[in-house]
């Protein structure tokens, strides 16, 4: 390397003056320029390539952080209407140019929001009539009137949005700038694009006053909806009465007004004491429920019900009170209405408060329709001392709601997430009088008892996504109770995306967990022996066959997990569990077995030969595990003769004092719930609690049961809670407990004592007592595993509630093992070289001081290589948690959160990949998709950064050493 | 031996014959144990390697083929798959009962637990059971026997055909002179058979008639069709070769011209928006006359520098630096002058377009008579292909293998047949010869019938396509990062966090790497590529070239400031030193930033195909954004490995280098570098392997079913990258688990999985090889 040096040797530190006299020593200028290009290049590389890829962190976290902003909204402009009047409720259209608001004295009047001008007038309430009350529904336009007279009358509110041909365009209106607006009749044009204008119109039909058949009197309460297959109006009367009506609108021919005409079923309210007529009446969107709502916060229900001649009876069903806060006192409810999809009753108290009421389903209530009403969400107005929500507006496209109190001050929230959307103070001297969110959420508007109005333009960002929705449990519309679903779609408009990433989460950390406890020891044990029993050359054959796994695509294995594993795991299921204890109790007795040949004979086994005779006891276990898999299911998983009986048909119905009273008046029974019945030796037949009668010596019985081969032990109905009792699945999983325990206490307690007789320390004899001892032992974990297993099942606890279920044929047993197959390999290679990267030296002064290989191994090298050990059990979990295509192929998919090893799950990561292709750029779906992905992330790199951590403090260990 | 008891109060002691191991000691179960895991870990990795090579290489090997008679009196032709005991449902229950009484049940048609058998036979036929697949209880098979003259086609869609040939057929339309009597059937000169039909009137007065001519029948059909066969498919793949390669050209050029020509379109507007519009006379001078200014800066402080020099007052940095910057800034300042200047002419003009529109229109009709031309050719030779044609009968229902569903009357043409053999009657080379023909064309075509038949030529060409591009952008980045990280950066808290931070990212699952890509490749780089900065973040010139000069202040200056933080080796730095190296850092993160922003808002750039929308180039999920995915997963890869063999060169020989007066880089170069190739060889490999293999994050940033076309082909420029393409993982899954006849696909997915498995385990062996390899050159005589 000396061509590019002039002159060798050290470079001389010319002082200053020197400089010019000494002689030119420097290096080529183009050897330097290409040293300092390199480092320039390479500096900048480097640094850029490792920022970049940290940047990915930064750039996941940049989708994700917009999920939690809050919406906002900007003032568009406000004005001063030309009403007079109190607005009872109105809407406006969709791009916030006009607003129709019904007046207290039955009109209609659209006013153009840039101006404040009402163009046009109309009297929906015919002449003498007087106006009792109203119903409106935001999302259809769909209005009702009742009378003081009794009589109804039914309408819809609109908007008719056109597009301009040339010819119906005034110069005033092709004079438009591109979105520009202009009033024109009874609405306004806006210039769309160049080439478009659009003519937006009130679309405002109403009926004629009809009367109802049943009753008379004026009508104080009234709903009325419309859904896809019909039509229902709820009336409620001053003297407590009320009708559940069934409407059937035609519209005649050639146009006019349309008529209706009422299937009608009245019912009288259970009024408690003292009170009047209910404030509000409402109709839940699927026409089963009427609720009734007063103004002090009790609530009513009456269930709908259709018998089978299609008639319809409301029935009283359940009734709750809204409480003041910290509960107890009174409240006022001074506003309601339904929320979109009409499941969900929004109530605005005195106190600033709004409550969140839905019907929800309970298997157990005692109503006539097994649901009872839920007080499911409570959210304050932001505000400290803000006053009574007097105006609601409901939001069109998601679950959200607008409130506000007298003082101006009103926000916007989502009524599940709880999110609040939008808080704005805008102080005003008069109350708010109607409030409505635009059909498109992108807008609010506000008017006031003065007669004046704010629009605002609104982004309310991501509504259903907050903290508690992504990872709390959330209590979604129709739920009993808060729970943690992940549901992103559903064919259902009207349904909400249900997002709590929490159930993912867990299936990961299942799935993990399922996969290490069959990686681990096999992965871990197979490197001890590799490093420490094998010659090296065998080592060095064997070593990269399992090293081969590692090449195989996770894709080939879930491919296999599917089609080969899972088929073969749902037919030998009971040899496979088997052969977990099976296999190592075969490959110990062979040990012991070996022990007692003579040490002459032993010693000279080669380590290929010593493989080959563990291979051969491996798969005299399996062999074994065959028959005893089988005789096992047929000896712990047999029905009882009570099962049988049922199963047969011979069973009778108990009397009612001996049925337990949480079945109440249960249609179904879920699989846990059926299995507490039998617990007690009852069974649940057709929505009955039965008890088995006859006797199985009975040979009609005994036909039966032999046609069926319903005395078949069957593991599968076991699990499904058909047969059996807790017993044998506590059985199953106390064997390994067991077996430490008695493990431990052979090694702590027996050995030393057996060890005091001197012959039993050397040859044949101890040989001969250490096999005697394994098979006491063996025996003696499955006693003390019968014996816990019975106790616990005394305790009432049973197995299949937790670590067993319903049989999947795609299920975590299969995933975890084939997951092993993915993670054996990086365990393995990792803790192998961490273990032949202890100092030979410490071996070679271990083996000379007289230890064996194996105290050698336990002793000297595992204690070094723990670290290194311990890091590549982490590696192998961040590695198993990540793992996509074996858990989108070999498991089921459904997001579930159980412990079963018989169930299929969800992961975040095969969350993603199969949603993420179809979610929609920058959506809610989207973002909460790039969320899973951080997690996942932040899970693996928690992991890793610990393993990292943990083997560079080992390597300055083993350097040290 | 020693008469003297060691500890008298324990007689066992004495009794200590010899000095043989205590048997607890030798721990013999517990290194069983550790031997059955050794064992179990091998057996699995062994087992599953043989089942897929087992079920990889008997799919193609052909099959007999059934003649089986039912119960019912039915007849079906089927190749027999694999049987499977099944839970008899209440009409089986019955048939069976019935059976029993007349004795026709035996043993053989249940298994252990008494349930019947049953049996899947692959029929074929499509159109006839809609089902190609059957299965058959044992108990209701009357007889089964081997028919010689049963043939198995395999055909262009619709998926196989099982049955007898019967006849090879000429059909033809020709033209009967006026008055010549139709007969229904006749022989020809040569003795042929033929049945005509009358079609009607033709334009010139003759008669046009449908002739069938017969030109082998029954036994002879068979051998008739393997003569003609050959040629017919060379002339039906002539037709789909021009269908795809000159109509796929003429399409082409259509649209580029079209592109052009909205091109065009768009220049003019941006030119008549307002938001490009240049900097004007004023802002020109100020660049102009800041340019001027600059360079005559650097020359001046250049001249200064050198006479201070030469006057012994040593070389002033103060002076280098402020030269360095005025000179970056004259040249910065100078170019935008130049790109500026307020004199050129605008680059679209309303006329100038008018002749653009005019010179579009000519194009495409020249293009539109080209493209009839062509259509005209495929008809005529189309027509000649039609003639050949192939009766093959089916068993139950006498029906042949028709030309399309929808004509079950037109018996199919010779060339639909993509092979063909008699699967009773081979000889075992005849066997060999269909596996092998098999093989070629799984290896070598296209995929058929939504990719359950037919070959996967463009599933392994993505793959190859993928790991190559893969591999030319991760190992010099790789090996950069790792050279910088090892030779350049100080070894301290910093790289060793980045070390931490690389190796977690090895351990990041690859599915997030799929969603960063998705998200920054596919949709916001592929944005910018497509359609340029969003209009609201350009900024107009003037501004945008001051962003320039401040960047490129701001990055002499940290450069300058690095320079004073540089240590002296072995000296510890001082705080001045570390206030500076702090300043240069965050310099250097604002200049990083702003170039960030100078991008994301540059009016000189508009996007490459904006033309093009609304359909996106880039902004979506193709081969680049795939490579780059998958380049970012594997880079961990091979910067562990290149590091491990950097560090692995001997200190020594870097030493002795650098004592023969070597620079650090001829020193990396021709030293390190060389020693460490094997090892970077190996991190390239292993990342070859990963990425041939990964499918999860390739389903959300490329990856497709079926891919339209190749990303290679005859057009400009040549290689498209922009194209999805598809892979052999996905194809495993997606055949696997997403296809409409999963029975059919089986057998293709297992022969997919061979090929993908031999391929990463052929990158991963030799990796493993080249490690062991370099492990013994460096590392050797270890105890």
């Amino acid at each position: 390397m000396v061509e590019n040096v002039e002159q060798p040797g050290p470079r001389p530190l010319p002082p200053s003056d020197l400089a010019r006299a000494a002689r030119k020593r420097g290096t080529l200028r183009r050897v330097r320029l290409a040293d300092r290009a390199a480092a320039l290049t390479i500096t900048i590389g480097g640094l850029s390539v490792i920022v970049a890829v940290l940047g990915m962190l930064v750039f996941l976290a940049s989708e994700v952080v917009p999920l939690f902003y809050r919406g906002d909204a900007t003032q568009r402009l406000s004005g001063q209407a030309e009403i007079s009047g109190n607005v009872l409720f109105g809407m406006t259209d969709e791009y916030l140019g006009l607003a129709t608001v019904v007046l207290d004295g039955g009109d209609a009047a659209t006013i153009e929001l840039s101006t404040g001008k009402v163009l046009n007038r109309v009297p929906l309430v015919p002449e003498g009539a007087e106006l009792s009350a109203w119903s409106f529904s935001r999302g259809d336009g769909a209005f009702a009137f009742g009378y003081a007279d009794g009589r109804v009358q039914t309408g819809t509110l609109g908007y008719a949005a056109s597009f301009l041909t040339a010819d119906e365009r005034s110069d005033a209106v092709n004079a438009l700038a591109a979105g520009g607006r202009l009033a024109q009749g009874r609405g306004y044009v806006e210039r769309v694009q160049l080439d478009q204008f659009r003519l937006v119109e009130p679309n405002i039909v109403v009926g004629d006053p009809v009367s109802i058949e049943s009753g008379t009197g004026p009508i104080v309460a009234m709903d009325y909806r419309l859904s896809s297959a019909s039509q229902w109006l709820v009336a409620t009367r001053e003297d407590g009465t009320a009708v559940f009506n069934l409407v059937r609108v035609t519209t005649p021919l050639g146009g006019g007004k349309p008529r209706m005409r009422f299937s009608s079923y009245p019912f009288t309210l259970a009024l408690p004491d003292g009170r009047s007529a209910p404030d509000w009446t409402f109709l839940t969107g699927d026409g089963s429920n009427v609720l009734m709502l007063w103004k002090d916060g009790l609530v009513q229900r009456y269930a709908v019900l259709r018998d089978d001649e299609g008639e319809y009876t409301a029935a009283a069903a359940d009734s709750t009170s809204m409480t003041s806060r910290g509960g107890g006192g009174p409240v006022k409810v001074v506003s309601a209405s339904m929320i979109l999809g009409s499941k969900t009753l929004v109530a605005g108290l005195d106190d600033g408060r709004t409550i969140g009421l839905f019907v929800a389903r309970d298997e157990a209530a005692y109503t006539p329709d097994r649901r009872k009403m839920v007080i499911a969400h409570e959210h304050d107005l932001a505000l400290a001392g803000s006053g009574p929500v007097v105006e609601l507006g409901i939001g069109q496209r998601d679950r959200s709601y607008a409130a506000a109190d007298e003082k101006g001050h009103l926000f916007v929230r989502n009524m599940t997430s709880g999110k609040v959307i939008v808080d704005l103070d805008e102080a005003s001297s008069s109350p708010t009088t109607f409030l409505d969110i635009a059909p498109k959420n992108d807008g609010l508007m506000a008017m006031f008892a003065d007669g004046s109005y704010t629009v605002w333009d609104m982004d309310p960002k991501h509504s259903e996504a907050s903290w508690g929705a992504l990872f709390g449990r959330v209590w979604y519309e129709g739920a009993a109770e808060p729970e943690y679903v992940y549901q992103s779609s559903s064919g259902d408009d009207a349904a909400e995306p249900k997002l709590s990433i929490t159930p993912l989460i867990f299936g990961t950390l299942k799935a993990t967990l399922y996969a290490m406890l069959f990686a681990v020891p096999l992965a871990v044990l197979a490197a001890i022996y590799t490093s420490e029993m094998l010659h090296p050359t065998v080592r060095n054959r064997v070593k990269p066959v399992i090293e081969a796994m590692a090449s195989l695509p996770s894709v080939v294995l879930g491919f296999i997990a599917a089609m080969v594993i899972a088929p073969l795991a749902r037919d030998w299921i009971d040899t496979i569990l088997a052969s977990f204890v099976v296999v190592p109790f075969t490959v110990l007795i062979a040990a012991h077995a070996w022990q007692m040949l003579p040490v002459r004979l032993t010693s000279r086994l080669r380590s290929f030969q010593h493989m080959a005779l563990v291979a051969a006891a491996v798969g005299v276990g399996f062999l074994v595990a065959v028959p005893i898999g089988g005789a096992a299911e047929r000896l712990l998983f047999r029905p009882s003769d009570g099962d049988v009986l049922v199963l047969a048909g011979s069973y009778e119905p108990v009397p009612d004092e001996l049925k337990p009273a949480w079945v109440a008046n249960r249609a179904n029974l879920d699989d846990q719930l059926s299995r507490r019945l039998r617990e007690q030796g009852l069974y649940f037949r057709d929505g009955r609690v039965v008890r088995p009668a006859g006797s199985l010596s009975d040979p009609a019985v005994q036909a039966v049961v032999k046609a069926n081969k319903l005395d078949r032990a069957d593991f599968r109905l076991w699990l499904d809670g058909v047969i059996g009792s807790p017993f044998p699945g506590w059985m199953i999983l106390m064997i390994p407990p067991a077996a430490c325990i008695a493990f431990y206490s052979k090694s702590r307690f027996i050995e030393p004592l057996v060890h005091r007789v001197q012959t039993l320390r050397f040859g044949f004899p101890a040989a001969a007592a250490e096999m005697a001892m394994l098979i006491v032992i063996g025996l003696g974990s499955l006693g003390v595993a019968a014996g816990m297993a019975a106790i616990l099942s005394a305790l009432g606890a049973d197995a299949r509630d937790l670590f067993f279920g319903p049989f999947n044929q795609r299920n975590t047993l299969v995933v975890g093992i084939i997951m092993g197959f993915a993670v054996i390999p990086i365990i393995y290679t990792i803790s192998e070289d961490a273990l032949s990267s202890v100092s030979p030296a410490l071996r070679s002064a271990s083996l000379g001081a007289g230890a064996t290989r194996w105290q050698t191994a336990i002793r000297v090298v595992m204690p070094v290589a723990a670290s290194g050990i311990f890091s590549a059990i982490m590696i192998g979990l961040g590695r198993a948690a990540g793992e996509t295509m074996i858990v989108l192929m070999a498991t089921g998919n459904t997001p579930s959160m159980d412990w079963s090893m018989f169930s299929g799950f969800r992961t975040l990561s095969a969350n993603i990949a199969t949603e993420l292709p179809e979610a929609p750029v920058g959506g809610t779906h989207y973002r909460v998709l790039f969320l899973c992905g951080l997690v996942l992330f932040a899970m693996t790199a928690v992991v890793n950064t610990a393993a990292e951590l943990i083997r560079q403090r080992f390597r300055k260990r083993a350097a040290g050493l | 031996m020693s008469a003297i008891p060691a500890n008298p109060s324990t007689p066992a002691a004495s009794a200590r014959p010899r000095r043989v191991t205590p048997l607890s000691a030798r721990g013999e179960p517990v290194v069983w144990i550790t031997g059955m895991a050794m064992v179990v870990c091998t057996l699995m990795i062994i087992s599953l390697l043989t089942l897929t090579f087992v079920m990889g290489s008997i799919t193609f090997w052909p099959r007999p083929i059934d003649h089986v008679t039912l119960n019912t009196g039915e007849t079906l032709l089927g190749i027999p798959v694999r049987e499977e005991a099944y839970n008899a449902g209440a009409e089986d229950a019955a048939a069976m009962a019935v059976l029993r009484e007349q004795g026709k049940l035996d043993e053989s048609m249940f298994d252990s637990e008494d349930r019947p058998i049953r049996r899947l036979y692959r029929v074929g036929n499509r159109e006839i059971y809609g089902e190609p697949f059957k299965w058959i209880p044992l108990f209701s098979i009357a007889e089964r026997r081997s028919e010689p003259r049963a043939v198995l086609l395999e055909r262009l869609d619709w998926g196989v055909w099982v049955g007898i040939p019967e006849a090879v057929v000429l059909q033809e339309e020709v033209l009967l002179p006026a008055g010549v009597p139709i007969a229904a059937e006749g022989t020809t000169e040569a003795g042929l058979r033929f049945e005509q039909k009358p079609l009607g009137e033709s334009a010139e007065g003759g008669q046009r008639v449908a002739r069938r001519t017969y030109l082998a029948e029954g036994d002879a059909a068979w051998r008739k069709f393997a003569e003609v066969h050959t040629q017919a498919r060379a002339t039906a793949s002539r037709v789909t070769s021009m269908r795809k390669h000159d109509v796929g050209d003429v399409n082409y050029r259509l649209e580029a011209a079209r592109l052009e020509f909205r091109n065009a379109e768009l220049e003019l507007a941006r030119a008549q928006s307002g938001r490009y519009e240049s900097i004007g006379y004023a802002g020109w001078l100020a660049f102009a006359v800041l340019g001027v200014a600059g360079v005559g800066g650097g020359l001046g402080s250049s001249v200064l520098r050198q006479r201070s020099v030469r006057k012994g007052r040593g070389d002033r940095m103060s002076l280098r630096m402020v030269g360095a910057v005025a000179w970056c800034v004259g040249i910065a300042a100078l170019l935008g002058a130049w790109l500026e200047r307020p004199w050129a002419a605008p680059s679209m003009t309303p006329e100038r377009l008018v002749e653009v529109r005019i010179e579009y229109e000519r194009r495409s009709a020249e293009l539109n008579t080209e493209y009839e031309s062509i259509l005209a050719r495929i008809r005529a030779i189309d027509a000649e292909d039609a003639a050949m044609r192939l009766v093959v009968r089916e068993a139950t229902s006498n029906r042949f293998a028709p030309i399309r569903q929808t004509q079950a009357e037109e018996p199919l043409r010779v060339s639909q047949v993509v092979l063909g053999f008699e699967a009773n009657s081979l000889s075992f080379w005849g066997k060999v010869g269909i596996y092998v023909e098999r093989w070629r064309e799984f290896l070598l075509d296209e995929p058929r019938d939504t990719n359950t038949a037919g070959g996967i030529f463009p599933v392994i060409f993505g793959t190859v396509a993928l790991t190559i591009l893969l591999s030319i952008v991760v190992v010099p980045l790789g090996v950069i990062a790792a050279l910088y990280m090892r030779e350049y950066a100080r070894q301290g808290l910093v790289i060793s966090i980045v070390r931490i931070a690389v190796n977690n990212l090895a351990g990041v699952p690859s599915i997030v790497y799929g969603v960063f890509g998705l998200g920054f490749f596919c949709y916001f780089v592929g944005e910018f590529v497509d359609t340029g900065p969003k209009a609201a973040n350009v900024v107009n010139r003037g501004a945008w070239w001051i962003g320039v000069l401040a960047l490129v202040v701001a990055g002499v200056s940290a450069a300058w400031l690095g320079l004073f933080a540089r240590p002296v080796p072995g000296v510890l730095a001082s705080s001045r030193q570390r206030t500076m190296g702090w300043a240069a850092a965050l310099l250097w993160i604002g200049a990083a930033g702003g170039a960030v922003w100078l991008v994301l808002s540059t009016p000189y750039f508009t996007g490459l195909y904006e033309a093009s929308l609304p359909n996106s180039v880039f902004r979506s999920r193709g081969l680049l954004w795939s490579a780059l995915t998958l380049a970012l997963l594997t880079l961990p890869v091979v910067i562990v490995a290149t590091e491990e063999a950097i560090a692995a060169v001997p200190r020594t020989m870097r030493e002795g280098s650098y004592g023969c007066g070597a620079s650090k880089w001829q020193t990396i170069r021709r030293i390190v570098l060389p020693r460490a190739m094997p090892g970077i060889m190996t991190g390239m490999i292993l990342a070859m392997a990963r990425g041939a293999g990964e499918v999860a994050p390739l389903m959300l940033v490329g990856v497709v079913k079926l891919a339209p076309e190749l990303p290679v082909d005859g057009h400009f420029p040549f290689v498209h990258l922009e194209r999805s393409f598809m892979h052999l993982g996905f194809h495993i899954y997606d055949v696997g688990f997403q296809s409409p006849d999963s029975e059919a696909a089986r057998p293709l997915v297992w022969t997919t999985t061979l090929v993908l498995v031999i391929v990463v385990l052929m990158l991963n062996l030799s990796a493993i090889r080249l490690r062991s390899r370099l492990r013994r050159r460096f590392v050797g005589g270890a105890f």
